[in-house]
C-alpha cells in the first residue's frame, strides 16, 4: 500500500486532537495542538504538518482523513449563521415562530427567549398546497415567483429554505420552486425540506431545513478555506467529515446537508465507546464524558450506539438521525448551593472557565465539584493538568465552609463529601433515565469514563448505579478522535407514508424501499465507493394505530410476508421492552421507511500493547474516602504495564485527568491498554 | 440556628432521595406519553405524574406536570383515603377515578390513577398519574362541549374504584367503563398506558426501598414538604403586609349567563396569606365552574410563580395558601354543576391573583394573558373510511407583557402547557384541511413591554359536512394591561361561507354544521401590555413594524410620538 497512513482530526473548543494510524506497524499514535477558533483550518493543517514531522511520515503517505468539527454547532449556538429567508405555503409563515406553542419552563412568568431562526419580515408565503395523501389541492403559483425572487434579492439573502405543507408526501412543488428560484437567484444556496428530512411534522421539518440553509454558506466557506490550505501544503488525501449519526460524509455531502454535522462533537466519544465494547468483548456500555460544565451520556447496547431520529440545539428541533447523547449540566464547575430552607443542591449552574472553581484562584468564590475534590485531596493541587496549573486548596476549603459546611452545620470534609454524593446522584439519575427509557437494566451494563473530570467520579457513580465494572480507556486525551478514525460513510434516507402493516400494503412498501435503496446506491456511487463496499440497511418506524410515537426496528431483507411478520414481531417485543406493555391484537402502522446506506471504509487493526513488568508507585497521600482520611497510593498511568492488577484504594494520575478507584475496587490493565476496574463481588451482593 | 436544625434527615441523604423520587416521576411521565393513544397525551402532553405519601400529601411531581393537574392528584388522594382506609388497601390494588364532585377530579376527561407502594407490609406512598382522554362519553364527542347544564351530560362519572384488586384486573368494571366511551379500543390503550406507568412507578419505588428503609423515606417525605413550606413562607414575608382587592368577569357560560364576576380580597400579614373569593358569582349552568381543588391549584400556581418559581411543587406549597370560597359558587361548585371548560376559569383566577398583587410585587407582575383555554372541536364521519372522527384542540394565545420584556406571542399560558397538533398530523388523521395558522395582527396590547399575540387557525372539512363546537373566553372582555399598558385584543369564532362571507359565532358555540368548502376561523385573545406605551423603546416599535405583526394604524394610535412616518 502506498498510502499507509490514516488520520483522524477532531477539532474541539480547546484542542485539535489527532489520532494517526500507520497500517505498516498496526500502531496508532496521538497528537494534540491548540485549536485556532478564528479559522479552525489553520489548526487542522498545523496539527497534520507537526504530526508528520514528529512521527516521520510524508503528507503523501496519508490515504484518508476523517474530520470531526464543531463548526456547525458553534455557528448555531453563537448565532453566526447566514442571512436567510424561509418560503412556506401561504398561510403558514408563522409556523417556524410558533413552534409547538409551549413554554419550556411551566412555572415561571419570566420564561426564556424563543429562538427564531428567520425574522418574520423574511418569511414568505407562496400559493400552493399539497394534501396529506400527496395529491395537489392548489398548484404552485408560478406567477408569484418573479415578485418573490425580487423580494429575496432586495433582502440580500445568502440562503433560502423552502418548507411546504405536506411536501413529505409529494415533494414536486418544493423541487419546482427550488429550480425556479435557483434560476432567478444565482449564487444563493437553496435548501428544500424534503432533501433534508422527508418526514411528517411541519415545524420540525421547517426548523431543520432552515438551519440547514443558514449553515450552508458557513460550512461552504470553511470547506473552501480548508481545501485551499490543504492544496497549499500539497496534502490531497480523500477527506471525510463526521456527522451526528457517527458516519462520515464527503465534503460535497457535508456542504449540501450541513445540518447533519450538528451535534457531531460528542458522537466521536460514543463511537469510541462502541470500539471499547468490541475490543473488550463488553457489548453493553454506558459512556460518560464529564467535563467542566456538562456531562454527556451515551449508550452502547449489543455493541451498537443508540441512535435517535431527532435531536435538539438551543431549543430547536433537528430532525436528522443522530447518536443519542443525553447532556445534563453537571461537571467539575457545577456550583453547590444551600437555599434558605437548608436544601443542598449541586448545579446546574456552573462556574465555567471564568471565574471557574474557587481553587482556580481567578476570583471564583462559589464552591464547585472540583473544589470538593480538591478539599478531599482527590485532586492534588500541585499536579492539576499534569502540573501545568496549580490550585488553591485553601480557597476551595473557604468556599465550601462559607456556602455549604457552615449553613448545614457540617465540617468541611463532610460538606465536600456531601457535595460529591449529590453530584453523583444527579449524574446517576441522568444515566438511569438514558437506560430506563430504553427498557434496559443498568446492572447489565459497564461504565466507560472519559473526559477531564469523570475519572474521580466513575467508580462511585457505578456503585450508585449498581454496576460492577468501570473502563478507563487507553489514550483518553484523544478518545473521541480514536472513535472517528473508524467511521464509515453513512447516508440516512427516510420517507414517511402512514401505511397499515398488512400484506396488502406490501406492494407500496416494496416500491418505497426499492426507491430508497436505489437512492442510497446512487449516493454511494457519487462518493466513489466500490460496489463491494456498499451495504444498505432497511429499517421501519412502526406504531400501534392511534399512537403518535413510533419505534424503529431493523427491516433488512426482501419485503414480503415473512418480512412483515418479522418486523411486527420485533415491534411488539420492542414496545414491551420500552413501555412495559404491548397489544398483539391492535392494528399496527408503518409510518416511515428508512435506509442507511453505508460505504465501508477499510479499518485499521487494533494494536496490542506488549505486556510489561508491573507497576511503579509514584507516592502516596492522605485522601478523604468513606468518611475519613486514608493513606492512598498514587500511580502514574504511564507506569502501569499490561497485566498489572492492583487493589484499591488508589489514585491514578494522567496528564489531563485523575482517576480514583476506592477500596473494594480492583484495577487491571487489559492487553489493549484500557484500565478495567471491577468491584469486589461481595460488595455487589 | 442553622437551616437544617429542625429536620430529621441529613441534607445530603435528603437531596439524594429527592432526586431519586423526581426521577421516578419523570420516567413514568415519559413512559405514559410515549405509549398513550389519545392525541391529548401523546402529542399534546396533557398528562402528569406524581408521588404522594400515605396520607395523600403531594411529595413530588414530574418536571412537566401541569399546574391544573396538581388539583386532581390531591383531590383523588383525599377522596380515595376517605373511601378506603389504609387497612383496606392491598398490594397490587390500583384505583381509578375522574369525578369532580365525589372523587377529587376537575373535569371528566382527566382520568386519575393511583397505586399503593408497600414497605414491610405497610403503605408508604402512592404513585399517581393523570391523563386527559380524548373521550369519556356523554352527549358530545370529546366530552368537552358546552351547552349542557348537568354533569351527567358531560360524560361517564367514575367514583374512586379499584380497577385492579391484588393485581387482578376487574374486567367487569373495565368493560363498563369502555362501553361508555367513544372509540373504546383507543381508550383501552390509554388506560393500559396509565396502568403500566403506575406499575413502573411502584417498581422504581421498591428499588429505592432496597437502598433506604421506610423510616428514612418517610422522614424524607416530611422534610421535603416542611422545607418547601419554609421557603414559601420566607418568600411570602417579602410581600408588603396589606389588603389587596381585584376583580374580573368571565364572558359567559354558554347558557345565557353573561359577565360573571370573580372577586378577590387578599390579606397578607407576616408569613400568612389569605385569598378570600367571597362575593364571586354563584355557580352557573354552563361548564366553566371550578371545584374547590381546581381553585386551589390555580391560586398556588399564581402565587408560586410570582414569589419563587424554583420552589418544588408539593404539599408545602398547597399548605401555605389559605383560601376561602363559598360553596355553590363559580369557584367552589357543587353537584350537578358542569365543569368541562374549567380551565378558562382557572386561567382567569391566575390573572386575578397577579392583578391583585401587581402593586405589591411590580417586578413579578405581568399583564393579563389570553386568560382562556380556547377550545375547538371538529367531529364527523370520514367520507373515505365511513368511520367517525373527533379532533379536539386547545389553542394558546398571548402572554402578558413583563417588567423587562415583551409577553410571548402565541403560547400556552399559566395553568396549561399542552402543545399544538401539527397541521400535517391533523390532515393525516382527519378529513380536514387547515387553511392557515399564524398570529392575529394587532392583538398584542401596547405597552413599554407589549403583550403577546393571539393565534388564528382556519379549518375546513374536506368532502363532507362536519360539526364544530367551541369554547372561547376573553372574547368580550379584553385581557387588561398593567401600569398603563393597553389591553390585548379579544378572540372570536367565525364561520366563513363558500362565497366568503363571514358570520360571527357565539363565544361558546355548539353543534355548528360546517359544509364542505365552508371554514371555521378560531382567533384567540392576545395579552395586555406592561407599562405606558409612551415609554416603549423606539427600536422595539420599529421591530413591531418590521415584523408586520402590527398595522401602521395601530402603531400610530398607540405609539404616535415615536412611530416613524
Amino acid at each position: 500500500m502506498n498510502t499507509p497512513i490514516r488520520i483522524a482530526v477532531d477539532i474541539g473548543g480547546t484542542f485539535t486532537d489527532l489520532q494517526i494510524y500507520d497500517s505498516r506497524s498496526g500502531q496508532a499514535v496521538a497528537y494534540k495542538t491548540p485549536t485556532t477558533p478564528d479559522d479552525p483550518s489553520i489548526g487542522f493543517m498545523t496539527g497534520v504538518t507537526e504530526a508528520s514531522a514528529r512521527f516521520g511520515f510524508a503528507l503523501s503517505d496519508v490515504g484518508l482523513v476523517m474530520h470531526g468539527t464543531t463548526i456547525a454547532t458553534n455557528a448555531t449556538l453563537e448565532d453566526k449563521l447566514a442571512i436567510g429567508a424561509l418560503v412556506t405555503t401561504r398561510g403558514f409563515t408563522d409556523v417556524l415562530e410558533i413552534g409547538r406553542h409551549v413554554r419550556r419552563d411551566i412555572y415561571t412568568l419570566k420564561s426564556e427567549r424563543r429562538r427564531v431562526l428567520v425574522p418574520r419580515r423574511r418569511r414568505y408565503g407562496i400559493t400552493e398546497r399539497m394534501r396529506a395523501d400527496g395529491s395537489v389541492e392548489t398548484p404552485l403559483a408560478a406567477s408569484e415567483i418573479e415578485e418573490l425572487a425580487a423580494r429575496l434579492r432586495a433582502d440580500s439573502v445568502e440562503a433560502v429554505a423552502i418548507c411546504l405543507m405536506n411536501a413529505y408526501a409529494n415533494p414536486a412543488h418544493e423541487r419546482a420552486l427550488k429550480s425556479l428560484l435557483a434560476a432567478a437567484l444565482p449564487g444563493v444556496s437553496i435548501s428544500i425540506s424534503t432533501d433534508v428530512v422527508a418526514e411528517m411534522m411541519e415545524y420540525e421539518r421547517s426548523a431543520t431545513v432552515t438551519l440547514n440553509a443558514l449553515l450552508t454558506p458557513v460550512i461552504a466557506r470553511y470547506l473552501d478555506r480548508l481545501s485551499a490550505r490543504m492544496k497549499d501544503a500539497a496534502f490531497a488525501p480523500p477527506l471525510y467529515l463526521i456527522q451526528s449519526n457517527g458516519g462520515a460524509a464527503t465534503p460535497q455531502q457535508a456542504a449540501d446537508q450541513p445540518v447533519r454535522l450538528l451535534l457531531s462533537g460528542p458522537s466521536g466519544g460514543a463511537m469510541a465507546t462502541a470500539r471499547v465494547a468490541a475490543r473488550l468483548s463488553m457489548p453493553n456500555l454506558v459512556g460518560v464524558d464529564m467535563g467542566g460544565t456538562s456531562l454527556d451520556v451515551c449508550v452502547v447496547a449489543d455493541g451498537e450506539c443508540a441512535v435517535v431520529n431527532e435531536g435538539e440545539i438551543d431549543g430547536l428541533p433537528v430532525r436528522v438521525p443522530m447518536i443519542e447523547i443525553r447532556t445534563i449540566g453537571a461537571g467539575g464547575g457545577s456550583i453547590a448551593n444551600v437555599d434558605v430552607s437548608g436544601r443542598l443542591s449541586v448545579g446546574p449552574k456552573s462556574a465555567g472557565a471564568a471565574p471557574g472553581p474557587a481553587c482556580y484562584g481567578k476570583g471564583g468564590t462559589a464552591p464547585t465539584v472540583t473544589d470538593a475534590n480538591v478539599a478531599l485531596r482527590r485532586i492534588d493541587p500541585d499536579y492539576f493538568l499534569g502540573g501545568a496549573m496549580s490550585l488553591d486548596g485553601a480557597a476551595a476549603a473557604t468556599a465550601l465552609a462559607n456556602h455549604v459546611a457552615d449553613p448545614l452545620g457540617l465540617g468541611v470534609e463532610a460538606a465536600a463529601e456531601g457535595v460529591l454524593a449529590v453530584a453523583n446522584a444527579n449524574m446517576a439519575a441522568a444515566i438511569k433515565l438514558s437506560l430506563f427509557e430504553k427498557g434496559f437494566d443498568p446492572r447489565d451494563f459497564a461504565l466507560v469514563s472519559f473526559g477531564g473530570a469523570g475519572g474521580l467520579h466513575a467508580c462511585e457513580l457505578a456503585a450508585e448505579l449498581g454496576l460492577g465494572t468501570v473502563v478507563f480507556p487507553c489514550d483518553p486525551g484523544t478518545f473521541s478522535a480514536d472513535g472517528i478514525l473508524y467511521s464509515d460513510i453513512v447516508h440516512d434516507l427516510a420517507r414517511s407514508r402512514v401505511t397499515a402493516a398488512m400484506p396488502e400494503s406490501l406492494g407500496g412498501l416494496r416500491d418505497v424501499a426499492q426507491a430508497l435503496l436505489a437512492e442510497g446506491d446512487v449516493l454511494l456511487e457519487a462518493d466513489k465507493v466500490p460496489p463491494e463496499a456498499r451495504v444498505c440497511h432497511l429499517a421501519a418506524d412502526l406504531r400501534y394505530r392511534g399512537q403518535a410515537f413510533s419505534l424503529t426496528v431493523q427491516a433488512d431483507g426482501e419485503v414480503d410476508e415473512a418480512w412483515l411478520t418479522a418486523i411486527l414481531t420485533d415491534f411488539h417485543a420492542l414496545h414491551l421492552q420500552r413501555f412495559a406493555h404491548n397489544d398483539l391484537d391492535c392494528p399496527v402502522e408503518i409510518v416511515t421507511l428508512r435506509v442507511q446506506a453505508v460505504g465501508v471504509l477499510p479499518k485499521p487493526k487494533d494494536g496490542e500493547v506488549s505486556a510489561g513488568g508491573g507497576a511503579r508507585e509514584k507516592g502516596a497521600r492522605q485522601v478523604w474516602l468513606d468518611g475519613g482520611w486514608r493513606e492512598v497510593a498514587i500511580f502514574d498511568r504511564d507506569d502501569l504495564a499490561v497485566g498489572t492488577q492492583i487493589a484499591g484504594p488508589m489514585i491514578i494520575e494522567e496528564t489531563y485527568s485523575t482517576l480514583l478507584a476506592p477500596a473494594a475496587w480492583t484495577v487491571r490493565v487489559a492487553p489493549s491498554g484500557d484500565l478495567v476496574a471491577t468491584r469486589d463481588v461481595k460488595e455487589i451482593n | 440556628m442553622t437551616a437544617s436544625q429542625s429536620s430529621t434527615l441529613d441534607p445530603i441523604t435528603l437531596e439524594i432521595l429527592f432526586n431519586a423520587l423526581r426521577s421516578v416521576t419523570d420516567e413514568t411521565y415519559i413512559a405514559l406519553m410515549r405509549s398513550a393513544y389519545s392525541t391529548n397525551i401523546k402529542e399534546r402532553r396533557d398528562h402528569s405524574t406524581a408521588i404522594c405519601d400515605a396520607k395523600g400529601g403531594l411529595i413530588v411531581q414530574a418536571e412537566n406536570s401541569l399546574p391544573i393537574h396538581l388539583a386532581s392528584m390531591i383531590g383523588l388522594m383525599k377522596s380515595l383515603l376517605v373511601k378506603f382506609p389504609l387497612d383496606q388497601i392491598e398490594e397490587g390494588d390500583l384505583f381509578v377515578a375522574n369525578d369532580p364532585h365525589v372523587a377529587g377530579g376537575t373535569h371528566l376527561p382527566d382520568v386519575n390513577m393511583a397505586m399503593p407502594v408497600f414497605a414491610d407490609g405497610e403503605i408508604i406512598a402512592f404513585v399517581c398519574n393523570i391523563a386527559h382522554h380524548a373521550d369519556i362519553g356523554g352527549m358530545a364527542p370529546g366530552s368537552m362541549a358546552g351547552g349542557m347544564s348537568e354533569i351527567y351530560q358531560e360524560g361517564l362519572r367514575i367514583p374512586v374504584v379499584r380497577l385492579y384488586r391484588r393485581g387482578e384486573m376487574q374486567q367487569d368494571l373495565f368493560d363498563l367503563i369502555l362501553l361508555n366511551v367513544r372509540l373504546p379500543h383507543e381508550r383501552r390503550g390509554d388506560y393500559f398506558a396509565q396502568i403500566a406507568a403506575c406499575r413502573l412507578g411502584v417498581r422504581r419505588m421498591l428499588e429505592i426501598l432496597e437502598t433506604y428503609d421506610s423510616d428514612t423515606l418517610r422522614a424524607a417525605f416530611l422534610d421535603i414538604v416542611t422545607r418547601t413550606e419554609r421557603r414559601m413562607r420566607n418568600a411570602i414575608r417579602t410581600v408588603p403586609d396589606g389588603v389587596y382587592d381585584f376583580d374580573d368577569v368571565m364572558d359567559d357560560d354558554g347558557l345565557g349567563t353573561v359577565d360573571i364576576p370573580i372577586r378577590l380580597r387578599i390579606t397578607k400579614s407576616g408569613e400568612t396569606i389569605h385569598f378570600d373569593f367571597t362575593g364571586t358569582s354563584p355557580q352557573v349552568l354552563g361548564n366553566i365552574n371550578l371545584t374547590d381543588n381546581a381553585t386551589q391549584a390555580s391560586v398556588c400556581y399564581a402565587l408560586k410563580a410570582m414569589l419563587d418559581s424554583d420552589i418544588p411543587n408539593n404539599q408545602g406549597v398547597l399548605d401555605v395558601c389559605e383560601i376561602t370560597t363559598e360553596k355553590g359558587t363559580l369557584l367552589d361548585c357543587v353537584a350537578p354543576a358542569t365543569v368541562a371548560a374549567r380551565a378558562n376559569t382557572c386561567q382567569r383566577v391566575a390573572d386575578i391573583i397577579i392583578g391583585a398583587l401587581a402593586d405589591a410585587l411590580p417586578h413579578a407582575a405581568v399583564g393579563a394573558s389570553n386568560g382562556a383555554n380556547v377550545t375547538a372541536v371538529f367531529s364527523g364521519v370520514d367520507p373515505n373510511t365511513g368511520a367517525g372522527y373527533l379532533y379536539l384542540e386547545t389553542l394558546g394565545g398571548g402572554f402578558g407583557g413583563r417588567n423587562d420584556r415583551d409577553g410571548k406571542d402565541g403560547v400556552q399560558v399559566h395553568i396549561t402547557n399542552t402543545s399544538n397538533l401539527p397541521v400535517e398530523a391533523i390532515e393525516m388523521e382527519y378529513p380536514l384541511l387547515v387553511e392557515s395558522y399564524g398570529f392575529v395582527t394587532d392583538s398584542g396590547g401596547a405597552g413599554e413591554f407589549r403583550g403577546g399575540m393571539g393565534l388564528r387557525r382556519v379549518i375546513s372539512p374536506v368532502d363532507h359536512t362536519c360539526t364544530f363546537s367551541g369554547a372561547g373566553e376573553r372574547f368580550r372582555h379584553q385581557p387588561w394591561g398593567i401600569f398603563g399598558g393597553a389591553s390585548g385584543a379579544s378572540g372570536r369564532f367565525q364561520q366563513i361561507s363558500v362565497a366568503g362571507e363571514a358570520t360571527a359565532l357565539e363565544i361558546k358555540p355548539a353543534g355548528i354544521q360546517v359544509a364542505a368548502g365552508e371554514k371555521i376561523v378560531a382567533e384567540t385573545p392576545g395579552a395586555g401590555g406592561y407599562g405606558a406605551p409612551s415609554d416603549r423603546d423606539p427600536a422595539r416599535v420599529e421591530g413591531d413594524r418590521l415584523s408586520g405583526k402590527f398595522t401602521e394604524t395601530y402603531l400610530k394610535t398607540h405609539y404616535g410620538h415615536t412611530a416613524h412616518t
